[in-house]
């Protein structure tokens, strides 16, 4: 290859930049150096041993190690015992049991626990219909968040045979519940209850303490 | 088509064509069969050993999920006799109480009776969900406590009627 004093037809030899290669004539010598795009985003890099691009690279353009986003209540949420006051089979938000709020728009995994109380009064001979019933279910801005109804605990008696007088029963135990829901930036998720029985004198509680904690965490699962 | 990249922690290499794919990372144990009885203190909890540790390879934000099968027997009551019997059960971190874990298993408390009552057996399960961050090896446990009257009897169980487990989903890093 001639190194210098070439001639084409014309009598003279030049060179041309294109997009990707800047090349340079200079003392009859021609080089040429890769144009990279200096703009944000391009991982293309010009290194001793050619042009490169590092799986490293890739990797934290696309998002490797990429921080988790999720709510939840928080640690250290105060004990609480909230008696559920509505009407029968109305929900009622357990206000006790702050709010989770949604900032990143996407899909998240909602996961509710209520830890519930129910418990019939004593019952008398030939009294019928003695039962208690929890159900917990989470709300999104106020509205229910459909197919989150979640049985908590429910203890019906029998009627008694004359003579037979029933004590009282206290049962608790815990609902939890999964869910995927599509949320904006700024959605608050709130757990509710409700009764299920008119039996008066019956309790009815959601409760949270160092024996069963109530709960709502929300994973963001993707876009 | 071969993988020079030797940190895949969240993502892997598709041999057939090279492309990235999402890598899950996940633990859970594994299904065991057990009757564990609580008759330690009162209120205190203490270790399911029947269940073993598990162990968390690599560092990261995780999303646990847990279940406890909690028996709570009243064995019988005699005349003027309040009993009650309560099994919770929680998840331990490298030994330490995980805030925001403790789950109710099942409660069961009867009324003073005006006559002897026979002995009423209640099994529940107890689940919850938390996300927490962890280091290159911590070990996560299950732990259960009882508040129990005498006369009664207080377990967590593990059968194929009902498993108590413990599992763990990577979501990200911290």
């Amino acid at each position: 290859m001639s190194r210098c004093g070439c001639s084409n037809a014309s009598g003279s030899v030049g060179v041309a930049d294109t997009p990707t290669l800047d090349l340079s004539l200079i003392g009859g010598v021609i080089s040429g150096a890769p144009i990279l795009d200096p703009a944000t985003g391009n991982l293309l890099k010009a290194v001793g041993a050619g042009l490169r691009v590092d799986c490293t690279d890739v990797r934290t353009c696309v998002g490797n190690n990429t921080p988790a986003v999720f709510y939840q209540t928080p640690d250290g949420n105060a004990d609480f015992t909230h008696n559920i006051a509505a009407a029968i089979n109305v929900w009622e938000q357990v206000t006790e049991l702050p709010a989770v709020t949604i900032a990143q728009a996407g899909t998240y995994l909602l996961d509710w626990e209520g830890s519930c109380n129910a418990t019939i009064p004593v019952d008398a001979p030939g009294v019928s219909n003695i039962r208690a019933e929890v159900s917990t279910s989470l709300y999104r801005n106020g509205a229910q968040v459909p197919f989150t109804e979640t049985k908590g605990v429910l203890v019906s008696q029998g009627t008694p045979a004359a003579g037979m007088t029933i004590p009282s029963l206290q049962i608790h135990a815990n609902s939890h519940g999964s869910r995927v829901v599509s949320c904006a930036a700024g959605d608050q998720f709130t757990l509710w209850a409700k009764r299920v029985s008119n039996t008066a004198s019956a309790i009815y509680q959601v409760l949270s303490n160092d024996a069963g904690r109530s709960r709502i965490t929300a994973t963001r699962i993707g876009a | 088509m071969v993988s020079i990249c030797v940190d895949q922690t969240d993502f892997k290499v598709d041999p057939s064509n090279g492309r990235l794919q999402i890598k899950p990372t996940y633990y859970q144990t594994p299904a065991v069969g057990f009757t564990h009885v609580l008759s330690g203190a009162q209120d205190v909890y203490e270790q399911v050993t029947e269940l073993t540790g598990l162990t968390i390879p690599t560092a990261g934000i995780y999303e646990i999920g847990w279940t406890g099968v909690g028996n709570a027997t009243i064995t019988g009551a005699g005349p003027g006799t309040i009993v009650a019997v309560a099994a919770a059960c929680a998840v331990y971190q490298n030994g330490v109480l995980i805030p925001n874990t403790e789950t109710r298993m099942i409660l069961n408390s009867q009324g003073s009776p005006t006559t002897d009552q026979p002995a009423l057996q209640l099994h529940a399960s107890g689940s919850g969900t938390r996300v927490i961050q962890c280091a290159a090896g911590d070990v996560l446990t299950m732990w259960a406590k009882r508040v129990a009257d005498a006369g009664t009897t207080t377990q967590i169980l593990s059968n194929n009627a009902g498993r108590t487990r413990i599992a763990a989903v990577r979501l990200g890093s911290a």
